[in-house]
């Protein structure tokens, strides 16, 4: 019970540190960003450079998001500029900027599959299956992450400023506020997020070119049963979503429980449907 | 000549006839291996340029489709043995693509969709699909695949050519679909939804339609894969096929059919030689290739042919009588109308009447909630609480093509048409009411409602028919909205804001045809004003619409000498 417990709380927290990244890229600047899986390869593939140097696992948690956010920042002029609130070209363009990122990893590191070491091996016993603290410190992050972000978003003028931007960006450049900057930043630190999770992560999956490929559409479909926009509606939906999941992968087997998480994402959009399409509305 | 205009209508004969002669100049390995297979996938990237290219579905998952029919065709050959086996191996593999596009179509357009959703709905697909074929290896061979499937009895030149004369036969008919009022019913949908739905379509049923035929045509490429490959492995659904039907659709050019096709032929022709040459770089630099199209160059490499051979549509206009559907008085009756969100309440319980043969104004100040109100009506925003009563139907939370087939139209503030198709084809979709327009049979010749061709008459827009309505001016973008709006026969119209942009001189025009279409087609009328003696010159009766509350209502009389009227609203225009 208390290791099924353990189980689902992991889903949930690896969910929530692979998706709010992209979640504060497609709320500030409406930007699909369909290469947000190959920018979490990306962070694996530092994690790796990384400890393949010599250097502690923990200094690639650091240097993971610092060098996937630097990337974000040069891509962000010469192709996310132009697909500000563009859906359908933000989609293709994204998701040709995968491809190129798949293609350029698989160029320099083959296709094979590179380990990357745990931080830590030390763990505890449960029920005789040993239990890494590695998992718990994923948790403990999520729970930071989503409290740090809850934070800026309510209490500080930044919050005030992204929200402002997310409303009316027309308006708000009236107000003096440099919406250019504002997009840049917001997807330097979303990648930059991103990035921490694919390093968070790497351990647990190993790095390969196509890896962000299960992680995508996880994200996404958190994002739209969850709402855009909305930081606890983002936690509650990883929450169902990463549960359920768990769940049903334990009870059946991961294939199902891909399965269950798209029939219930789309059963939460859907009913979450009414609402959101009458906002739209008074704001359109 | 003739043969040069039907050259000049259809460019990609050259490119048949070019297909024609192709076995006779190259060698039988690119004939029978790297062309057929490429053909193969042509008629994949065609599928999906129906449903992405011509209706705006942007499926990630399409080889999820290719890849179930050739499996269910596989799975039919190696298993069961009998004269039928080939016959039968080819109708379900074309038959279940198919079926499962409707399903996937059926879950996708009736729930809450949007471009998002149908992109990362469809991207799971590609990649769920396969991990479902492993999960059944006694059907699907799991990881081996399906070995051993019988090949063509050609020899290459018959191969190709059987191959070829199927692609040849399958685009053709869809040259006639997308052609078709129905094709242009299509583009419509991708254009503007909005739009159409206010013209009495369903979107939802249409974009099905459209999707199923799309899984349809996968299902004549899977067939074809089985003998050609002999192998089937469970990556053939999976995300890279999918990725590169993407590719080589936007690089060929979507939204032409034959572009996608020649994009697939020809990259699946050079692949080969360029992958050896350069492994790796060459599919970068296809991504690199497939963002710049998507960035500065959307139409493809096959919108520069077209260039070459523009087409001039000519339409024709054949005024008849205004079809009214009753002659009896019509009301519209709203009923303690209630519009919140959250614990904003815009509208506070609206009681109000319109009434046919009548030109009645609503005006208020900005913010208001006279778009709301519109809105609300037409079924484009649901209303928290109340009734809306049209001739005694109920309205309230129906669909905006119910409402529009009850006969009650509606205009936006801001003029919304189908930018890509010509004005014609705009008139044109319109005069169908809602209803599906034949999917083989072209339109030229217009029917519309007398008063309506005088409409256009007057508005000059009969000399351009032929132009896409994105060139149009503003002024005339306002009329043609009124056109579309007037062509589905209404009995009652909510206008907002008709006159917002147009100079005086148009305003005195359209003021006066509004007024003559009330007395003659019985037309009820409710003008979203601003503009207060525009109103006055036009209006039979006004309301006041002030903070969610209609505070006054009568005659212009009344109403403009309505203390409360003057305190709140008119009072800074008198002084």
């Amino acid at each position: 019970m208390l290791f099924g417990v353990l189980n689902a709380a992991s889903a949930i927290s690896i969910l929530l540190v692979t998706t709010v990244g992209l979640a504060i890229i497609f709320g500030v600047m409406g930007v699909v960003n369909l290469a947000h899986g190959e920018f979490l390869m990306l962070g694996a593939y530092a994690s790796v450079i990384v400890t393949s140097l010599g250097f502690s696992p923990w200094l690639s948690l650091l240097l993971a998001p610092l060098m996937v956010g630097l990337l974000a920042v040069m891509i962000e002029p010469v192709l996310i500029r132009y697909l500000y609130g563009k859906t359908m070209e933000s989609i293709l363009a994204t998701w040709g900027l995968g491809i190129v990122l798949r293609q350029v990893v698989e160029l320099i590191f083959g296709t094979r599959h590179h380990e990357a070491p745990y931080p830590t091996n030390a763990g505890f016993a449960l029920q005789n299956v040993h239990y890494s603290y590695y998992r718990l410190f994923i948790m403990l992050v999520a729970v930071l992450l989503a409290l740090a972000l809850i934070w800026i978003q309510r209490k500080t003028d930044l919050g005030v400023i992204t929200r402002a931007v997310m409303d009316n960006p027309s308006l708000a450049s009236v107000l003096g506020i440099n919406v250019k900057r504002v997009y840049l930043s917001a997807f330097a630190v979303g990648s930059a997020i991103t990035g921490l999770g694919g390093a968070l992560v790497a351990p647990l999956v190993s790095a390969f070119p196509a890896m962000g490929l299960s992680f995508v559409t996880d994200s996404f479909l958190v994002i739209l049963a969850g709402g855009t926009g909305s930081l606890p509606g983002l936690i509650g939906s990883s929450a169902l979503l990463g549960a359920t999941d768990s769940i049903i992968s334990y009870l059946s087997d991961p294939v199902m429980g891909g399965i269950v998480f798209v029939i219930l994402a789309i059963v939460v959009m859907t009913l979450r449907s009414g609402r959101e399409l009458r906002e739209r509305t008074h704001s359109g | 000549m003739k043969i040069k205009r039907i050259i000049n209508e259809n460019p990609a004969l050259l490119f048949a006839v070019a297909g024609l002669i192709a076995p006779f100049f190259l060698s039988d390995y690119v004939v029978g291996d790297i062309l057929v297979k490429a053909m193969i996938f042509g008629l994949l990237a065609v599928s999906l340029d129906l449903a992405w290219g011509y209706t705006g579905i942007l499926s990630l998952g399409h080889a999820a489709f290719f890849g179930f029919g050739a499996y269910l065709m596989g799975i039919v050959l190696l298993n069961w043995s009998s004269p039928f086996t080939m016959p039968v191996a080819i109708i379900i593999g074309i038959l279940g693509p198919t079926l499962l596009a409707a399903l996937v179509g059926l879950v996708l357009f009736y729930t809450k969709t949007s471009e998002l959703y149908i992109a990362v709905f469809t991207l799971s697909l590609s990649i769920l699909f396969p991990q479902l074929l492993l999960r059944v290896p006694q059907w699907t061979g799991g990881l081996n695949g399906l070995s051993g499937i019988p090949l063509f009895p050609f020899s290459v030149k018959e191969k190709y050519y059987f191959v070829f004369s199927i692609v040849i036969v399958v685009i053709f008919v869809l040259f006639k679909i997308v052609r078709s009022d129905f094709g242009r019913l299509l583009i419509a949908v991708r254009d503007n939804e909005d739009r159409i739905r206010s013209l009495g379509f369903n979107t939802a049923f249409i974009r099905l339609i459209a999707f199923t035929l799309s899984g349809a045509v996968s299902g004549f490429a899977s067939v074809l894969f089985p003998p050609q490959n002999g192998f089937i492995s469970h990556s053939l659904p999976g995300f890279v096929t999918s990725t590169n039907a993407i590719v080589w659709t936007a690089i060929g050019g979507r939204g032409t059919l034959v572009g996608p096709f020649l994009g697939t032929v020809l990259i699946n022709w050079i692949s080969p030689l360029l992958n050896a040459q350069f492994p790796h770089l060459w599919q970068l630099f296809l991504g690199l290739i497939f963002i710049a199209v998507i960035i500065v160059f959307p139409g493809g490499i096959y919108s520069l042919v077209l260039r070459f051979f523009p087409v001039l549509k000519k339409f024709s206009l054949i005024p008849r009588a205004f079809t009214s559907r009753s002659e009896e008085m019509c009301v519209l009756a709203i009923k303690d109308l209630k519009v919140g969100y959250g614990s904003l309440e815009v509208l506070r319980g609206i009681n109000y009447e319109v009434r046919s043969k009548q030109l009645q104004c609503l005006i208020g100040p900005n913010g208001a909630g006279k778009s709301t109100l519109v809105g609300a009506i037409s079924g484009n925003i649901a209303p928290s609480a109340g009734q809306v009563l049209f001739g005694g139907i109920p309205l309230q939370r129906k669909s905006p093509q119910f409402i529009t087939r009850k006969g009650l139209a509606r205009t936006f503030q801001t003029a919304n048409l189908f930018d890509t198709l010509t004005v014609g084809e705009n008139i044109l979709l319109a005069t169908y009411r809602g209803n599906l327009p034949s999917i083989f049979h072209q339109t030229n010749c217009i029917q519309v409602p007398e008063s309506v061709n005088r409409i256009i008459e007057l508005s000059g827009l009969q000399d351009k028919l032929s132009i896409p309505a994105s060139l149009l001016g503003h002024g005339e973008r306002k009329w043609l909205e009124l056109i579309l709006v007037l062509c589905t026969e209404p009995r009652m119209v909510l206008l907002d804001e008709p006159t917002a942009g147009l100079t005086t001189a148009e305003r005195i025009e359209v003021g006066a045809l509004l007024k003559e279409l009330t007395q003659e087609a019985g037309l009820g009328l409710l003008l979203i004003e601003h503009d207060i003696d525009f109103v006055k010159s036009i209006a039979q009766e006004i309301a006041v619409l002030v903070d969610g509350i209609i505070i006054a209502s009568g005659s212009v009389e009344q109403v403009v000498n309505n203390p409360k009227v003057n305190e709140l609203y008119l009072g800074d225009i008198r002084s």
